[in-house]
């Protein structure tokens, strides 16, 4: 128990990471809606559009805890010092890191559950290493630090936006699936 | 205030009934429906539709190919519409014509993924048949599945999706049951979608896409002797995976515990795309045969023919695949025979829309209204029926919902479209219009503005291409008799002909256009 509370990160740590992750995973949710927007416009009503957004808020809020517990958990296999000591910081470079290997890993998916499994354990280290190198980027060099910081605490306004909508749209799906 | 009325023994039996189903229908072995149901001296119907069976790659239906032995075993003690169309070219449109007995223009559920209007909804077949005796509704199709749950007020029962599947529901499916269409458009076809390179959700999407892939890997190898190009499946959205022969299995038992005068709709996948031919079925078609070589299709922009190597082979596991289904049918027919389901219901095989294989053009996503696409079976078995009777006039799949309600005995609505097929209380009327349109692209809500129309007409048919951006409106009429292949556009030839075929289009355009245009 002690172990798990020494290793887990300090919530004012984890905040503007999990606002990092929120800018990523919300982003690219807006971006897609965006996209699929017109062709929903041509058939259902508004109400009916905010209800399917209202899910997808609800899933890509899940997706953020999941990618988040990604990270908690790296700082567990990561030497103390590189990621747990400097989770807002470090975190905030993985956060975009781990953005790019899920597009990556979506990309790529079926060549990659279709490689023989020396291989995928191969993809596997390489986007391990990937952690490591970001975190020493962020540990070796100011201006990686820097943008870091800076990116972290100016995505905590997407955290505070996005919760909010998440929130109502729980409350949209609450009331269509109970009413 | 109206005081709600005491629960009749109608009422009590049918809720007794229906409350054993639920809790029995998790096992296919034990009966659906024990306590059965009154109205027992008129038939019950049992409709089948098997998705994207096209009439031309039918035996059945003069193919060259044997692909249908067993519907043409099934066909010997009914009757046969040579000339039935669906009114559209996919499962949308098809569908819901089928089910509500109007067109697409009318019932609106032509987009991918439609829905049938909301003030719409309350005309449709299980409204219809009236809930005097059971009804139940199964698909393996996501879209068709939003159909049926846009009528489950009126469905007594209605099967899992999931039921015969390899696969389980996921948890989620279950939780969001009561706003299942917002939800399957959000989450199954949007968010977590399977098929694109990056969905809208990052984990979640490549959770599912994970566990899909997998467990189908694993039922494809542990099949792999059985079905060699790998297990059947539905395309992306649901994401699920079976065993013909345990849906087929499903089925018998259903049909045969099915209630006396009950009203079944049962919508399989197969043959849709992905094909999954069984192994002894493999290499049946590799036989050399080729259709005529087709002008390519009009809106098919130069150099964007799919190969015609690619269209041989898809065209030959496409009839492996019916094939393959046609064997399973073959089962289900006799086991209906043998439990004497064929005397006691009228039973209907059908399907919702075709596919294609020529034109430089591939399956039926797509804008076209050749025949292959738009084509499709119609078998009707009527109980006591012994000998087969061909029909060879044009019918429509609007046509079928009027014919069942009044062969049981039910008042015709005025909302159908359709009607009386010959031979079935109706009159053969060769010069009766026939409709079918795609219209993927106009609004549900407005006019339609970019379309494909077909009329046929006798022996004749024309269609219209209008509004597609970037391209000319055009038409093609061909004589079907003397040209079944659809091989010369008659439009200079016989410009009379075409004249009053593109009026009558044009006629039936403005009319149904007229309640969405603003004066
Ligand atoms: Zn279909």
């Amino acid at each position: 128990m002690k172990w798990i509370r020494e290793r887990l990160p300090a919530w004012p740590g984890i905040f503007p990471v999990y606002s990092a992750l929120v800018f990523w995973a919300y982003g690219w949710y807006m971006l897609m809606f965006m996209f699929k927007l017109p062709s929903w416009m041509l058939e259902v009503t508004f109400g009916e559009i905010v209800a399917y957004f209202s899910y997808g808020l609800i899933l890509v809020f899940w997706d953020t805890v999941q990618m988040l517990a990604i990270l908690v958990g790296l700082s567990f296999v990561l030497p103390r010092s590189w990621l747990n000591d400097d989770f807002s910081v470090s975190g905030t470079a993985l956060a975009g890191l781990l953005f790019f290997w899920i597009m990556f890993a979506q990309f790529a998916f079926v060549g990659l559950v279709n490689l023989p499994p020396s291989q995928q354990i191969a993809v596997l280290v390489v986007a391990l290493l990937g952690f490591i190198l970001a975190v020493l980027l962020v540990r070796r060099f100011p201006a990686f630090r820097k943008l870091a910081v800076w990116f972290g605490s100016s995505a905590g306004i997407f955290a505070y936006l996005y919760g909010f909508l998440t929130a109502l749209g729980v409350v949209v799906v609450l009331i269509r699936n109970l009413s | 205030m109206t005081m709600k009325p005491p629960i009749s023994r109608r009422d009590f039996l049918k809720l007794l009934a229906l409350t054993a189903a639920t809790f029995l229908s998790k096992s296919v072995d034990r009966l659906l429906f024990p306590g059965g149901k009154s109205h027992s001296d008129t038939p019950g119907v049992i409709i089948l539709v098997l998705d994207t069976l096209s009439a031309l790659n039918m035996s059945l239906h003069g193919y060259a190919r044997q692909t249908t032995p067993n519907m043409e075993r099934f066909a010997s003690r009914s009757n046969v519409y040579h000339s039935h169309y669906s009114t559209a070219n996919f499962t949308s449109p098809g569908t819901a014509s089928i089910l509500t007995g109007t067109h697409p223009w009318t019932h609106r559920a032509f987009h991918n993924e439609g829905l049938v209007s909301a003030e719409k909804t309350d005309s449709n077949l299980f409204r219809w048949w009236g809930d005097d005796s059971i009804r139940l509704g199964y698909t393996q199709n996501a879209w068709v599945d939003l159909l049926l749950d846009q009528f489950s007020s009126w469905l007594d029962v209605h099967l899992n999706l999931y039921k015969f599947n390899l696969n389980k529901e996921p948890f989620y499916r279950k939780l969001l049951k009561n706003d299942f269409s917002a939800s399957y458009r959000s989450l199954d076809s949007f968010s977590m979608e399977l098929d694109p390179n990056f969905s809208a959700s990052l984990m979640s999407a490549l959770m599912r896409k994970t566990s899909f892939y997998l467990g189908k890997q694993a039922a494809d190898r542990e099949h792999a002797s059985q079905y060699p190009m790998g297990v059947p499946q539905t395309v992306n959205d649901v994401a699920s995976y079976f065993l013909l022969e345990d849906v087929f299995d499903g089925l018998m038992e259903s049909s045969k515990s099915l209630p006396p005068s009950a009203l079944a709709y049962f919508h399989l996948y197969p043959p849709h795309f992905p094909y999954a031919p069984r192994a002894k079925f493999m290499d049946v078609f590799k036989d050399g045969w080729l259709p005529p070589v087709k002008p390519t299709a009009r809106l098919v922009k130069a150099g964007d023919e799919e190969a015609e190597t690619r269209i041989v082979l898809e065209r030959e596991h496409y009839d492996a695949y019916i094939a393959t289904v046609d064997e399973d049918f073959g089962r289900l027919f006799d086991f209906m025979e043998r439990e004497g389901v064929l005397e006691k219901n009228y039973v209907v095989l059908t399907s919702d829309h075709g596919d294609i294989y020529e034109r430089g053009v591939i399956g039926h996503t797509n804008e076209y209204l050749y025949e292959p696409l738009i084509r499709v079976p119609l078998i009707i078995s009527s109980p006591g029926q012994t000998s087969r009777v061909d029909v060879r006039t044009p019918t429509s799949s609007v046509d079928l919902a009027p014919t069942l309600l009044a062969l049981t005995g039910r008042p015709i609505p005025i909302a159908c479209e359709g009607v009386l097929l010959p031979g079935l209380g109706g009159e053969e009327d060769a010069q009766r219009p026939i409709f079918s349109m795609d219209a993927k692209s106009s609004h549900v809500r407005g006019p339609i503005r970019t379309a494909t129309l077909s009329i046929r007409k006798g022996q004749f048919k024309l269609i219209w291409y209008f509004g597609y951006e970037g391209l000319e409106d055009g038409f093609e009429l061909f004589d079907l008799e003397n040209d079944p292949e659809e091989m010369s556009n008659l439009t200079a030839a016989r410009p009379a002909l075409f004249s009053d075929l593109r009026a009558e289009l044009d006629a039936k355009l403005r009319e149904v256009n007229a309640p969405f245009v603003k004066e």
